[in-house]
């Protein structure tokens, strides 16, 4: 039995590294009535009590109603909690139950692992995103105003949090550690980054806070990429987002090197 | 070249030091035992050659390939049998093995033939569709021996692999890894069973407070340490002044006397045993039985030493 032998590289063992993908997305979608259904199911709930019925009362923003304006918003808000989702409670388990072992004990690269687990929550951030993205199609138009850069904002934006998720789930040593980025952060800020609202909309005071919020730029990121609404640099949004997924991406990557509450 | 060479091996936490400037090395093919008692380094010592814990200082190669430098090479030809089971509540255990051949690089196809061959041969083929918490204690078991084959290493290191196992399974896999070491795969066995350790491996190593203590072939550790008990039942015929005689011709031995039974101990009987019966003559010797120690006394007795010093 002859297998590939290249020790040196950061990424040669294609086949281990595809295993650890296909098995990252199998888990996710054997429970799919946990991982997959709730946020398209509440994101369809989204679409009608604030496109539908209050949104007829919002005037519209920068020339779209309200439901076209919430789409983008809406999308992202599931990619982040998608993604972040994925990689925490995944690596978690392995790590709480020691099935990581498994992996440990093999000839992965970290950088095999680290990009496994992240491109595990890339396509469910996007699986996730991408079908709200279809059903959506029911009820607005939406005019794509730049689909190579809704993609840039939506892959680095998973890759963000699925290493935030990374790095939660190997800092937490009790479940409930993972949901408390979850409800005292990632919701507040996602919410207060303007998925269900402009800046134009707020005080002056309150929209400058918000331009602190990196949430706001990965949702306008992705709104402006869609419907051509600017709101904030779209530069800066890009390069925010591209440098703090390479960041936290080597970042991961060089926790798994040196072991970091993986290896004793 | 040695299967694994261990030079300097230190591995430090916070407050303890699990493994104290150890060295060891390991012939390939060999069947090498590493005893020692609970917190005495062995786990320590297995983890780091497996890739599960990170060493402190120290130089390990595994098949001349360096533990750090080449892991990916170091890491196909070592298999892994953990003391504690691990779970994985998504997967059956069919599943289980072929992703984990995925991880050692086996192609989809073959993983899938090498799962279905390694389940039959470990009788777990009717049970592969049950996830690892749903199958018994020595369904586990096998199932850790079967994962840990999956990629065909060369070194087999399985740590405490019968623990809790019932008697009829630990013969069962004993055979198993008698047959997978004449194959000329190295095998590193820790164990609490000295029954295990006396009945399989060639050379065997003490190991006590992160250091080896004594490491030597099973026979010449046995020798080294023997010290037999030899039981005299002397003939219903002897009278009193010939017991005092034969008190005076064992005077240089540790013995005692109760009811015309004399032991002897702290003794090497196949080399005294002959010259003693000649001295005592043999018409006053009813019956001798020799008690050989056996790998237990021989372990208790050097670990105990250490705990002293």
């Amino acid at each position: 039995m002859t297998h590939k032998r290249n020790n040196s590289s950061y990424f040669s063992n294609y086949i281990g590294f595809y295993t650890l993908v296909k098995k990252e997305i199998v888990r996710f979608m054997s429970v799919a009535a946990q991982t997959f259904y709730p946020p398209i199911i509440s994101s369809v709930l989204y679409m009608f009590i604030f496109g539908l019925a209050i949104g007829s009362f919002v005037k519209n923003i920068d020339g779209f109603n309200y439901l076209t304006f919430l789409i983008p918003g809406l999308i992202m808000m599931n990619i982040i909690n998608s993604a972040y989702a994925n990689t925490s409670s995944s690596l978690f388990i392995a790590r709480f139950l020691k099935s990581i072992e498994d992996m440990l004990v093999s000839p992965l690269s970290y950088m095999e692992m680290v990009l496994a687990y992240v491109l595990g929550g890339i396509v469910r951030g996007l699986l996730v995103g991408g079908v709200i993205l279809i059903i959506s199609f029911f009820f607005v138009k939406i005019p794509f105003v730049n689909i190579p850069l809704m993609l840039f904002f939506a892959i680095f934006t998973s890759i963000i949090f699925s290493c935030i998720g990374i790095l939660i789930a190997l800092v937490s040593e009790k479940f409930d550690h993972l949901s408390i980025l979850t409800t005292f952060i990632i919701n507040p800020l996602t919410y207060l980054g303007g998925v269900f609202y402009s800046t134009k909309m707020l005080p002056p005071m309150l929209a400058k806070v918000t331009y602190f919020n990196p949430m706001f730029y990965m949702i306008s990121g992705l709104r402006y990429s869609m419907l051509g609404i600017q709101e904030g640099n779209i530069w800066f949004a890009t390069g925010l987002v591209f440098f703090m997924g390479v960041g936290l991406f080597l970042l991961c990557v060089y926790l798994f090197k040196i072991g970091y509450k993986i290896r004793q | 070249m040695h299967a694994i060479s261990i030079k300097n091996l230190t591995k430090k936490y916070k407050d303890k030091i699990a493994v104290d400037n150890l060295n060891l090395e390991i012939k390939k093919g060999e069947f090498f035992g590493l005893l020692g008692p609970n917190g005495a380094g062995k786990t320590t010592t297995i983890g780091i050659l497996t890739g599960l814990i990170n060493k402190t200082e120290g130089e390990i190669t595994v098949l001349g390939h360096d533990l750090v430098r080449d892991y990916r090479i170091v890491r196909r030809s070592i298999g892994l049998v953990p003391q504690e089971f691990n779970f994985d509540p998504f997967l059956s255990i069919y599943d289980l093995l072929v992703y984990q051949a995925g991880f050692f690089g086996i192609p989809p196809k073959e993983a899938k033939k090498k799962a279905e061959f390694l389940l039959k041969d470990f009788e777990l083929w009717d049970s592969r569709k049950f996830t690892m918490r749903q199958i018994s204690g020595g369904m586990k078991r096998r199932l850790l021996i079967a994962k840990a084959l999956v990629h065909d290493p060369e070194i087999l290191i399985l740590d405490e692999p019968t623990a809790g196992v019932d008697v009829e399974l630990r013969k069962k896999l004993w055979q198993l890894l008698r047959d997978f070491n004449k194959q000329g795969k190295t095998i590193i066995l820790t164990t609490h069973y000295l029954e295990e350790a006396e009945e399989l491996c060639e050379r065997i190593g003490i190991i006590d407070h992160g250091k080896i203590i004594e490491i030597d072939t099973k026979i010449n550790l046995m020798n080294k340490f023997r010290q037999d008990e030899i039981l005299i039942t002397l003939s219903p015929k002897c009278t009193l002044s010939d017991i005092e005689q034969i008190k005076t011709v064992l005077k240089e031995k540790q013995f005692t006397l109760k009811q015309s039974v004399i032991t002897i101990t702290n003794i090497d009987a196949s080399k005294e045993l002959a010259a003693i019966v000649e001295q005592i003559t043999a018409k006053y010797i009813d019956t001798i039985t020799i008690k050989q120690r056996n790998l237990e006394e021989i372990f208790l007795r050097l670990t105990n030493d250490t705990q002293k010093k």
